[in-house]
């Protein structure tokens, strides 16, 4: 097919319009996989919609603020902590994967830099929570650093626990974040994050009831320092 | 927590998830304008337009599971909620009954003398005023009335095929309109 036609086809703003049908989205989700051009098309038109919508806003009635704010307070809400566990669908997408996979090692070098890597990391990422046996713990912040987050996935199959830190401050010189599975009670220590960006692979990790994450002197330590916490997260099956 | 960018948007979404009242305070304070400027481009009534903008807050509050991340960003869902909430409001009897006293959807613009109504999107509006028939009226049919392809299809005794043609062509040509 000529990815160019589709792109500017407008079966993308289609989609992004929400007049798609369910085949149109497969074909989409597809495509999107297989042809980085048209998941960036598919990105631009999303930012194009949210543009659009920003430029052409019309100031909500204040009574609807008060009224939600009211409503939030009365509904139950779910403790903050611990944070419950989504189990991630099954998207049935391997064989897709594995031919983006393919296809990406033998046309990397056409498709420039930053494409290319945001494509690789999108792929790697969709691989990852696309799996129905990896479980998503998010990790909060503790009391003081609530701005910080991390969000663990834990491949049930290899007991493999991976990291995506974004909202983790940059550790200070001579400092690293350190990841903690809490194991009946005890910190066993599940690896030291480098400073890259993007999910990183950590240790293997048997059992755990919770992950944590501390700030270590550089080459982690032993056990972990309590003081220097930065998120956590309870696993609940 | 009004500041823009406090949440990253795979945080906010986390944050959601977990019903936190102060990520929910801030996807309000961020989107509820954009999302009532939506409402009011199919319902032109900004007290109405107003309520659903609550319906739908409330609906985000309560059913952020259903939003699915591999599909798109969260504001393209919230859209699709926004405008959803606001056909199915047009669907009322009570709606359709005061529908002559309200221009609603983009059929209003063929009638001459009814100019655009203020207060909602003007490019769009003027955008699918200058379409072909034939490309105008799938627009006004699947964005403003909220029809599926396949019941556009029926009720004009095309092919489904050609629909989705007319309707991408449609398209194609308002975004040129659009961002030029």
């Amino acid at each position: 097919m000529n990815i160019q036609e589709y792109i500017q086809g407008g079966a993308i703003e289609s989609y992004v319009l929400g007049l798609a049908d369910e085949e149109d989205i497969a074909e989409l989700q597809r495509l999107r996989i297989e042809h980085p051009e048209i998941a960036a098309a598919v990105e631009a038109a999303e930012n194009r919609l949210l543009e659009r919508a920003r430029a052409q806003a019309v100031p909500a009635p204040t009574r609807i603020r008060t009224n939600l704010l009211q409503m939030i307070k009365t509904e139950p809400a779910e403790p903050a902590s611990p944070p419950s566990i989504h189990r991630l669908r099954a998207l049935n997408r391997y064989k897709a994967l594995a031919a983006a996979s393919v296809l990406l090692l033998v046309t990397s070098l056409v498709y420039n830099y930053y494409l290319h890597r945001n494509y690789i990391q999108a792929v790697a990422e969709y691989t990852l929570i696309s799996n129905p046996s990896v479980l998503k713990v998010p990790l909060l912040g503790v009391a003081g650093k609530e701005n910080a987050g991390a969000t663990l996935y834990w491949d049930a199959t290899d007991k493999f626990v991976y990291l995506d830190a974004v909202r983790l401050p940059k550790a200070p010189a001579g400092k690293q974040y350190q990841l903690w599975a809490l194991v009946d009670g005890k910190p066993v220590d599940a690896g030291l994050l480098e400073n890259i960006s993007g999910i990183r692979r950590l240790k293997s990790v048997q059992k755990a009831q919770a992950f944590a994450i501390t700030l270590e002197k550089t080459g982690g330590s032993p056990t972990p320092t309590l003081s220097e916490m930065v998120v956590l997260g309870n696993v609940r099956s | 927590m009004k500041d823009p960018g406090l949440y990253s948007e795979e945080q906010l979404i986390q944050r959601l998830r977990q019903h936190d009242a102060a990520a929910f305070v801030y996807l309000y304070d961020n989107y509820a304008d954009s999302l009532n400027g939506v409402i009011l481009t199919i319902i032109n009534d900004r007290s109405l337009a107003g309520d659903i903008l609550q319906e739908v807050f409330i609906k985000i509050w309560r059913h952020i599971d259903q939003y699915d991340a591999s599909r798109g960003r969260l504001f393209t869902w919230m859209h699709n909620v926004a405008r959803n909430a606001a056909i199915d409001v047009t669907r009322r009897k009570e709606w359709q009954r005061t529908r002559s006293n309200n221009p609603l959807t983009a059929d209003h613009d063929r009638l001459a003398d009814n100019p655009l109504p203020s207060g909602i999107d003007p490019d769009l509006r003027t955008s699918v005023s200058v379409l072909k028939e034939e490309h105008k009226v799938l627009v006004d049919m699947s964005y403003f009335q909220g029809y599926t392809q396949a019941e556009i299809a029926t009720m004009l005794g095309i092919p489904l095929g050609t629909v989705k043609t007319r309707l991408r062509a449609a398209l194609t040509q308002l975004r040129k309109l659009i961002t030029t």
